[in-house]
């Protein structure tokens, strides 16, 4: 593949994540309604009503760990986006380029686990069931979680295809 | 101790200038800079050929090494 028809590419890729980013962005502020779900709790703050907000703090966290997983993979497509505008300005194999494949593989491994362990164990712990809640898995966590685990290897190859182009480089 | 690039003195006994080395065989005036002050990793048989040809030399009119026990160090920890 050419250079020209990868940085077009690229370039495509970058405006769809970032159409991705905004759209999930929007996304997660007119679900997390934070504002009518924060109003009681700092009602009860503010009046000293610890047992009020004890009541009112529940359904926040509730709501925050629902949107966990997607905001986690929120970060995985702003580090995607970030990559394809460096690709689309003809820096291939950077440092920052590899970092950001590794960055990108970490989200979706931990997106994963907050999809399969954490989002479902914090949610029994704010129902009031202490203890390990089991996993959640489904097939499409699976594949997430394996991908992940692809591309965070893959970011590293590139670290290491890096340095060892340095130092073919030092070979006149 | 490492090998040592002895390209200057073929340079001045053929009286050419290093520009004009560089120019002739393909490298840029840092590279071979780089490479008559030994701050290379290595050099690659096709660029030791330029430079054989151009100077009208031996490879080993370029190049001069001196016995360091150190240097068979490393390959006696990698075996181990």
């Amino acid at each position: 593949m050419s250079n020209i028809r990868l940085t077009d590419q690229a370039r495509t890729f970058e405006v769809i994540a970032w159409i991705a980013v905004v759209t999930l962005s929007v996304q997660f502020l007119v679900f997390l309604k934070l504002l009518t779900l924060i109003g009681p709790v700092a009602e009860a703050i503010s009046y000293g009503d610890w047992a009020g907000l004890r009541l009112a703090l529940p359904p926040v966290l509730s709501r925050l760990v629902d949107v966990l997983p997607a905001l986690i993979y929120l970060g995985g497509v702003l580090a995607a986006a970030r990559i394809f505008g460096r690709v689309a300005k003809g820096e291939l194999f950077s440092r920052a380029n590899s970092d950001g494949l590794a960055e990108v593989g970490s989200s979706l491994l931990w997106g994963a686990a907050a999809s399969a362990v954490i989002v479902p164990w914090i949610k029994s712990w704010l129902a009031g069931e202490y203890g390990f809640a089991g996993f959640h898995l489904e097939m499409e966590t699976w594949v997430i979680a394996v991908i992940g685990g692809a591309i965070l290897i893959l970011g590293k190859m590139m670290a290491q295809a890096r340095r060892l182009q340095s130092q073919l480089d030092e070979i006149i | 101790m490492p090998v040592i690039v002895t390209l200057d003195i073929m340079l001045a006994r053929r009286k050419m200038k290093a520009r004009d080395l560089a120019q002739r065989i393909g490298l840029s005036e840092t590279q071979l800079s780089l490479l008559r002050t030994g701050k290379v990793r290595g050099m690659r048989f096709d660029t030791l050929s330029k430079l054989c040809a151009v100077l009208e030399c031996t490879p080993g009119e370029l190049l001069d090494y001196r016995y360091d026990e150190g240097d068979l160090a490393a390959v006696v920890e990698d075996a181990e």
